[in-house]
């Protein structure tokens, strides 16, 4: 029997909510170097989950404290992954913006990947499926078939 | 220091503004359509509310999240809507009539053609049930 990938939905709602709660309280100190961290942090998760900070917190503090609960169902967790290092990526440039002294633009990056995390934990809007549904119809992305219904 | 920070926020909420304004407008003259010919081919009986379900093969919540809860809206009001699943990058005109920009998406159509919601982003089988009108209605 083939093996199916198990992912915690909440986990990945609990990643972003504190994603975008951790960006609203980086611009409300204005404190770049969070911004720094969070980068850094959002790019090890993508790059090795078992050593996601977010993962950590939703393991050992999040779960135990009955904030939230498990809610594990067949995923892939790949697009995940993905997204992870979109937000890392975008995340560095804010970063990099805030260095040089471009704060506007450094801010207005770091505002977007926490409306983007919002929008997916409240409305269920993904934005990686948004981006490749985008490039896909332009035909900047090379498609596969897939199992219709 | 943190006059930046409330600049940029300034400039989201602008921006988040003027996007929700041209999709508002975009569903707008969607809701005002006719979609009988698509009844006609999807739904000929016209008994049951049609649910046209925009995926992409390679749309991991399409799958995992927005599938089962059609299955579970199919299996609870059964012979009360019927559901299509389309490959929103096969049918590029069908998406394009809907204004669909993202998967998923879904669309409602009552049984003479009237569109009755869009929707952009996973949606639980609850709010379709309540776009369709089988609120207070028993389930099966």
């Amino acid at each position: 029997m083939a093996h199916r990938a198990m992912v915690d939905q909440n986990a990945i709602k609990f990643s972003q909510t504190v994603i975008a709660v951790w960006i609203a309280v980086a611009g409300g100190l204005g404190a770049p170097w969070l911004i720094i961290f969070l980068a850094a942090a959002l790019a090890v998760s993508a790059g090795s989950p078992g050593r996601s900070l977010f993962r950590l917190l939703y393991e050992r503090v999040a779960v135990p404290a009955g904030v939230v609960r498990p809610r594990v169902i067949p995923d892939d967790p790949a697009p995940h992954r993905f997204a992870q290092g979109l937000g890392a990526v975008v995340l560095w440039l804010s970063s990099l913006t805030l260095l040089v002294g471009a704060p506007l633009l450094g801010w207005l990056l770091a505002g977007l990947v926490a409306v983007l995390a919002l929008l997916n934990v409240l409305a269920g809007f993904c934005a990686g499926c948004f981006i490749y549904y985008q490039l896909a119809r332009r035909g900047w992305l090379s498609r596969r078939r897939g199992d219709e219904r | 220091m943190i006059r930046e920070p409330l600049l940029a926020l300034g400039l989201l909420v602008i921006i988040a503004a003027g996007v929700w304004v041209w999709m508002a407008a975009r569903r707008r003259r969607v809701m005002h359509g006719d979609a009988g010919d698509l009844v006609a081919i999807y739904n000929p009986r016209r008994r049951a509310a049609l649910v046209l379900a925009f995926s992409t093969p390679d749309c991991a919540p399409c799958k995992m999240i927005q599938r089962p809860a059609l299955e579970d809206l199919e299996r609870r009001f059964p012979g009360r809507v019927v559901v299509r699943e389309i490959d929103a990058l096969e049918a590029p005109a069908l998406a394009d009539r809907f204004g669909i920009f993202t998967v998923p998406s879904t669309v409602v159509i009552a049984p003479d053609g009237g569109v009755r919601a869009v929707n952009s982003g996973v949606t639980t089988a609850e709010r379709l049930a309540a776009q369709i009108g089988l609120n207070g209605l028993s389930e099966q």
